[in-house]
């Protein structure tokens, strides 16, 4: 089992539009066929985020994770919450059941930079990945300060999606 | 065909420096980590003499150079350095973008010039055929608005 994100950012560093939408809405290329996360949902067992990025899917029109399990971190059930959702306010407690419910694929840590930078420092991060979207955004939210800017990343893979993005696969040291 | 290239180094959360970037720190605090590459591993400001690049950043970076006949900076980039002891670091003909270009210092290793397009214009034909390599981030994006508004 390996914890990873695959995080879209843009060229200026912003993982959201200045509207709050995940960045790569504002790049007209944008698809999960062609971002390849229809592909990376195949390899998964389950999704682990914060509130904040998990909220926006009880409105969606398509729920985003059919056939994984979903973890929340954090300390309120949102109204509407499937009973499916493992919704826990401990980052520990619900990293055990993230283990616990396991059966050997991996886990997609969908984000926010908060809720990585809680699991990199309990030292579960196995995977920094980043999707490079060829867009400079000017505001949003950015990476860090939330993610530690004493990090010490190592590139692990590099490759370009057909879209113009580049995919990179760092290691983050807790 | 010879082209015009900006390349400019950035960290993966976005940034070109550290914070209070100026005179005899160009990268800003902490901003050497971005150019471990370029010296080959860790410097400082406070500590001379620089290292040397190896493996794929110094074939990286022979290529960028042997590939180029001239190069525009800022006015910023030209002072943060403090000029590089007025000896100009390239050894190809380095124009320099300037709201004062009356200031270009004597004996000719530095090129001042009023406007990027005109920068441009001179390195280009000072480059005699081979690309002008564009450093520094507002004269790359100064670079961009000039071709904007010269096509519309």
């Amino acid at each position: 089992m390996q914890l990873r994100t695959r995080m879209c950012v843009s060229l200026d560093g912003y993982v959201t539009t200045p509207d709050g939408w995940p960045v790569q809405v504002a790049d007209p290329d944008w698809s999960p066929e062609a971002f390849g996360f229809v592909d990376f949902q195949k390899t998964l067992d389950a999704v682990l985020m914060g509130r904040t990025t998990f909220e926006p899917a009880l409105g969606a029109e398509r729920w985003p994770w059919p056939d994984l399990d979903v973890f929340v971190l954090g300390s309120r059930r949102p109204t509407g919450t499937p009973d499916h959702v493992v919704v826990d306010g401990d980052p520990e407690r619900l990293l055990e059941r993230v283990r616990a419910a396991n059966s050997g694929g991996d886990v997609h840590l969908v984000g926010g930079p908060q809720t990585i930078e809680t699991y990199r420092r309990l030292g579960a991060l196995d995977k920094l990945g980043l999707i490079v979207v060829p867009l400079l955004v000017g505001e949003g939210l950015r990476l860090t300060p939330a993610i530690s800017t004493d990090t010490a990343l190592k590139l692990e893979e590099e490759r370009p999606l057909p879209t113009g993005a580049v995919e990179l696969t760092y290691t983050a040291e807790a | 065909m010879p082209k015009v290239l900006a390349t400019i180094t950035t960290s993966v959360d976005g940034y070109i420096a550290g914070p209070a970037d100026g005179p005899g720190k160009g990268l800003g605090e902490g901003g050497e980590r971005l150019h471990y590459w370029v010296f080959g591993g860790p410097w400082s400001y406070d500590e001379e003499p620089r290292g040397e690049p190896v493996d794929e950043d110094a074939a990286w970076l022979e290529e960028a150079l042997s590939g180029a006949g001239a190069v525009v900076g800022g006015r910023w980039t030209y002072e943060a350095p403090r000029h590089w002891g007025d000896q100009n670091p390239w050894g190809l003909p380095f124009f320099i973008v300037t709201h004062r270009p009356q200031e270009q210092p004597a004996g000719g290793a530095f090129a001042f010039v009023s406007g990027v397009k005109e920068a441009i214009e001179r390195a280009k034909e000072a480059a005699a055929g081979k690309d002008v390599l564009v450093i520094g981030a507002r004269t790359s994006s100064a670079r961009r608005s000039a071709t904007i508004s010269s096509t519309s």
